[in-house]
């Protein structure tokens, strides 16, 4: 699911669509009319209470999920900015120390390989040829 | 054949543009003559894949340049101001289907519709003046994830070197006390029995560690290199005499021997461990 900002469009465009829909299909599959009454069949249409039901959960949704994003009022500009510049710097000074202990490992990786080689030659030295 | 190779003046791509020819290796090479003109400045304004980019214009153009009213009072108010335009929208609509239930021919129709129209479109640009600040906030966050693998990446490393360092020591102390076990003066093994008429001969080991004991007590008289040769010489004749009986020390350090003297190296491998 795309995140949350997209998702608050997707259902802004859905309650409008289902504004327009509603009076256009409403509209459209009226069953005739006198003036002045409204006749019983006028009254049991189901679409009309379908869509509104609809209309009222996408408002109520749009709203629940705006309450949900994480925002204070004022995101200053300035401060974020401030706050990835030292980002930055910190993640500079960890890059550099992972170098260094990047180059201890190797170092001692070559310790380790030289003595396992020193012993493989040892006993195969020592072993008694034919 | 490729029709392309046949005309030279016909290309698919478009040609490097004019002022590519100033910058020739002669006086890209010389800096210091500074004959290679400055690159041109960048453009702000440009058409990519038939849309325009102005790099100038504000991220988000204002309301007012599309031309519809500003409903919203306040653009900090972000939460507020989207609820408020949401029932806003809900009123609208309601309103335009009492007018067209009383009197759809009224202009007020119109005008419901294009307070609907309004509101919407307010909503949808309050969205998008959002959308900045939601990547200016993901790009911190980004960075504070990545600081946080590359600690915890610094740690296990830590570990790792530390636990290795460890382990070689540990080996070290192990391999130092096997040789000390084996250097060390052993018990003499049981004398075999006369009727199988074995006997027992000092061998190469008790050879070589005389050879150390007696070469560190020269080496502080200095007469180093002369007493090693004459080791080997000792050694070598005391190896491969061919009286007596054979014994199975006798014969294991002649094997030893054939490998060892072949190839000096070999003893000073047992010396290193020391």
């Amino acid at each position: 699911m795309a995140d949350r900002m997209t998702q608050l469009q997707d259902m802004i465009n859905e309650m409008a669509g289902l504004m327009t829909n509603a009076i256009g299909v409403l509209q459209a599959t009226a069953p005739p009319c006198e003036f002045g009454t409204i006749s019983k069949e006028l009254a049991d249409e189901p679409n009309c209470q379908i869509f509104a039901e609809s209309i009222a959960k996408a408002a109520k949704n749009i709203e629940i999920l705006i309450d949900s994003f994480p925002i204070e009022a004022g995101n200053e500009e300035d401060e974020v900015e401030a706050k990835m510049v030292e980002n930055d710097k910190i993640q500079q000074e960890k890059v550099n120390e992972l170098l260094g202990l990047v180059g201890q490992s190797n170092r001692l990786v070559g310790v380790v390989q030289q003595k396992l080689s020193e012993i493989s030659k040892v006993q195969l030295n020592s072993r008694p040829n034919e | 054949m490729l029709p392309g190779l046949a005309a030279q003046t016909v290309s698919p791509f478009p040609n490097p543009p004019e002022y590519a020819q100033q910058y020739t290796s002669d006086r890209i090479d010389n800096v210091s003559t500074g004959s290679a003109p400055l690159p041109p400045h960048p453009h702000t304004e440009f058409c990519v894949f038939g849309e325009e980019y102005r790099l100038e214009d504000d991220v988000v153009a204002p309301l007012g340049n599309a031309g519809v009213r500003e409903l919203y009072a306040n653009k900090n108010h972000w939460k507020a101001e989207m609820k408020k335009l949401n029932r806003s929208a809900i009123i609208a609509f309601f309103d335009l289907v009492e007018v067209l239930i009383r009197a759809p021919d009224h202009p007020f129709r119109e005008e419901k519709m294009n307070d609907l129209h309004t509101i919407f479109i307010n909503m949808h640009h309050l969205i998008n003046e959002f959308r900045p600040v939601q990547a200016r906030d993901s790009v911190r966050i980004l960075q504070e994830r990545q600081i946080e693998e590359l600690d915890n990446q610094s740690e296990h490393l830590h570990y790792m070197i530390f636990f290795s360092r460890k382990y070689l020591k540990d080996g070290r102390e192990v391999v130092e006390d096997q040789f000390g076990n084996i250097t060390r003066k052993l018990e003499k093994p049981p004398v075999p029995a006369e009727l199988s008429g074995v006997a027992l001969q000092d061998g190469l080991l008790h050879a070589l560690i005389e050879k150390k004991v007696k070469v560190a007590e020269e080496s502080e008289e200095g007469g180093q290199s002369e007493s090693l040769t004459q080791k080997n010489v000792h050694i070598k004749s005391f190896i491969s005499r061919e009286e007596g009986p054979p014994s199975v020390t006798h014969l294991l350090t002649r094997q030893f021997n054939d490998i060892s003297f072949k190839n000096d190296k070999s003893i000073g491998a047992i010396s290193e461990f020391s």
